[in-house]
């Protein structure tokens, strides 16, 4: 009978022991030293490829922010340059704290469209609906589609000869039609809206699951007492939606304030008209890459600076989203 | 309990009103961008976006196809998307399967620096990504946008994949250990079929996420041939903005097999893009 090694017994030191194991004497290994350096294989790849292109390029946000770098030639290390330059000089000021502001409002914009229909809409497809498998469907549906698809597909609608400035003109409701994207009012507003409408569904599936998942015996018990419907929604089941809440609330945070794919691609790094779509995904875009023109200088320095910004600013939520999956887990 | 779920005839009437009203607003779109791709000329879109096409035609989906390449971006993507689904499940199941499943010096450590991935979003390391990627001669390259797809995936894969291999029972392993098989034989041959419902998640969410990637070939790709459709569609865009007639019916060749696929598979798809979105 072979004895059977513990966990214990390849516990330690695998990743010394790859180091120094040679593939060519794999020969005359033993059953313990092949088993460390197969699992050294295993995991060695998935680590470089992560490292390499991931966990790499994010220690080198940090170590960049700290130097002065067109992208090409010598590299100068300016300290905390950038970022005192990012905070106090007028004109990076000024576009920091826009980009800031309209990504809050691209932020409450959605935020309010997610909480508010998703609710109603989760709410309502909680009951028992008729045709209830099919409005999930069609409401999910936009979800896995391109941004890239999205966005051209609202910009078409949206368009001044487009079908909805065509409806409302038909139905007297404006005397001249709308420019959605084309006036420095209406455009972010319109984005996030485009946004929304491909996400919402996002929301209501996960409201949704809430609902669902509200223990059957306390509602039971409610209603024994006597609670009406909007009584049971009220106090049985809109308090153990409040982690959905904050779940989606984080989720839709970090995703507006990391991910810029709509206003690039619609409005292209320049955010405009007049810079009143920029938000700091388009702003560090900008920064980085220079402006759609070719003109405006590349600063990968201060593009990693504005990085780190946005990592600050999105670090409490992104952490507790991890601590909770680590709970979960 | 009955009472809370069940509508009355009016409730149901109401509740469909609505669900209704939401429902349009989200299929009009489509159908709009359906029956004015098979129109003729941008006249016809124009005077009638809401009426059907005087003649149905496809012509505008083979010139997008043909003329403007759409088969060469369509084989792009494909390529891209392919590969990294391949890269990021062979490379994630691996290293989740050792960090589950073995004690080690430094696993805890490893795990955490994984962890980081999705603590940070690697967009926001877009210029020292740009960095890496130029010093390692891999910019204009389909391999290269690969490979930046499937690290992005890592994080999230290994997460998803690593919970999945904890909850195995180590008993059909630890047996297979005594009868002398080594880590290569349990992990291709007993642990990859356990976890085949979580790898079909990271599968899905890695093409998903490729298929609909802007910004990394943005960043990566020069050449045209090299484009994938979200690209492509961009080019579409800038050459036929004004044939709306065309340029409908690129958007659908782009939308086309995402809502196929969706509509083929909504339930892994709506359980599989759910649990992704919130481990991110």
């Amino acid at each position: 009978m072979p004895h059977a090694p513990s966990p214990d017994d390849y516990s330690d030191d695998l990743s010394a022991e790859l180091l120094r194991s040679d593939v060519k004497k794999t020969q005359g290994l033993s059953f313990r030293q092949k088993e460390k350096l197969q699992y050294a294989l295993l995991l060695i790849p998935g680590c470089l490829l992560y490292g390499i292109f991931n966990l790499l390029p994010l220690i080198g946000t940090l170590v960049l922010s700290f130097f002065d770098w067109p992208g090409i030639g010598p590299a100068t290390f300016v300290g905390f340059d950038n970022f005192t330059k990012l905070l106090t000089d007028a004109y990076m000021s000024d576009q920091l704290w826009n980009a800031f502001q309209q990504t809050f409002v691209f932020f409450v914009i959605c935020i309010s469209i997610f909480l508010g229909l998703g609710t109603t809409f989760a709410l309502l497809l909680s009951w028992n609906t008729a045709g209830k498998s099919a409005y999930k469907l069609l409401f999910f549906m936009p979800y896995p589609l391109a941004a890239v698809a999205v966005a051209f597909l609202g910009q078409l609608i949206v368009d001044v000869r487009g079908p909805i400035n065509q409806l409302m003109m038909h139905w007297d409701l404006i005397s001249a039609p709308l420019m959605f994207l084309g006036e420095a009012d209406t455009a972010l507003p319109t984005i996030a809206l485009f946004q929304s409408w491909q996400k919402l569904g996002f929301s209501i599936m996960l409201i949704l699951s809430a609902i669902l998942g509200v223990r059957a015996d306390l509602l039971e018990a409610a209603v024994l007492d006597g609670a009406s419907r909007w009584q049971c929604i009220r106090h049985v089941v809109f308090p153990v939606l409040a982690p959905a809440f904050v779940l989606i609330t984080i989720l839709t945070l970090v995703d507006v304030f990391n991910n810029a794919e709509y206003v690039l691609i619609l409005m292209g790094p320049d955010a405009g008209p007049y810079y009143s779509t920029d938000i700091l995904g388009t702003f560090q875009y900008r920064t980085a890459f220079g402006t759609s023109g070719g003109s405006g200088t590349a600063d990968l320095g201060m593009a990693a600076a504005i990085g780190m910004v946005i990592s600050v600013l999105i670090l409490p939520a992104t952490i507790y989203l991890a601590l909770r999956n680590m709970r979960n887990r | 309990m009955e009472r809370i779920f069940k509508l009355r005839p009016m409730e149901q009437v109401l509740v469909q009103f609505l669900l209704l009203a939401w429902a349009l607003v989200v299929a009009i779109p489509f159908g709009l961008a359906f029956i004015n791709s098979m129109k003729g000329s941008l006249g016809q879109v124009i005077r009638a976006p809401f009426s059907l096409p005087d003649s149905w035609q496809l012509e505008n989906y083979a010139a997008a196809w043909e003329m403007a390449n759409f088969s060469g971006y369509f084989m792009n993507s494909l390529i891209i998307s392919v590969g990294t689904v391949a890269v990021a499940v062979l490379f994630s199941t691996m290293a989740a399967f050792v960090l589950a499943r073995v004690e080690f010096r430094g696993n805890r450590t490893l795990f955490i620096l994984f962890m980081i991935g999705v603590i940070v979003p690697l967009r926001l390391a877009m210029a020292p990504l740009f960095v890496v990627v130029q010093n390692l001669d891999l910019l204009n390259s389909l391999l290269g946008i690969i490979l930046v797809q499937a690290a992005s995936m890592m994080p999230v894969a290994v997460f998803i994949l690593s919970t999945f291999f904890k909850h195995l029972s180590p008993e059909i392993e630890q047996a297979a250990r005594v009868d002398g098989a080594l880590p290569f034989q349990i992990y291709w041959k007993i642990v990859l079929p356990l976890v085949k419902p979580a790898i079909a998640t990271v599968a899905l969410l890695s093409f998903v996420s490729a298929w609909n990637e802007y910004l990394f070939p943005l960043l990566f790709l020069q050449d045209r041939s090299l484009y994938p459709l979200t690209l492509g569609l961009q080019e579409f865009q800038n050459e036929f903005a004004i044939q709306w007639h065309m340029m409908f019916a690129g958007l659908i060749i782009m939308m086309a097999p995402t809502l196929i696929a969706f509509l083929l598979a909504s339930k892994a798809f709506i359980q599989g893009l759910t649990q992704g979105g919130i481990k991110e």
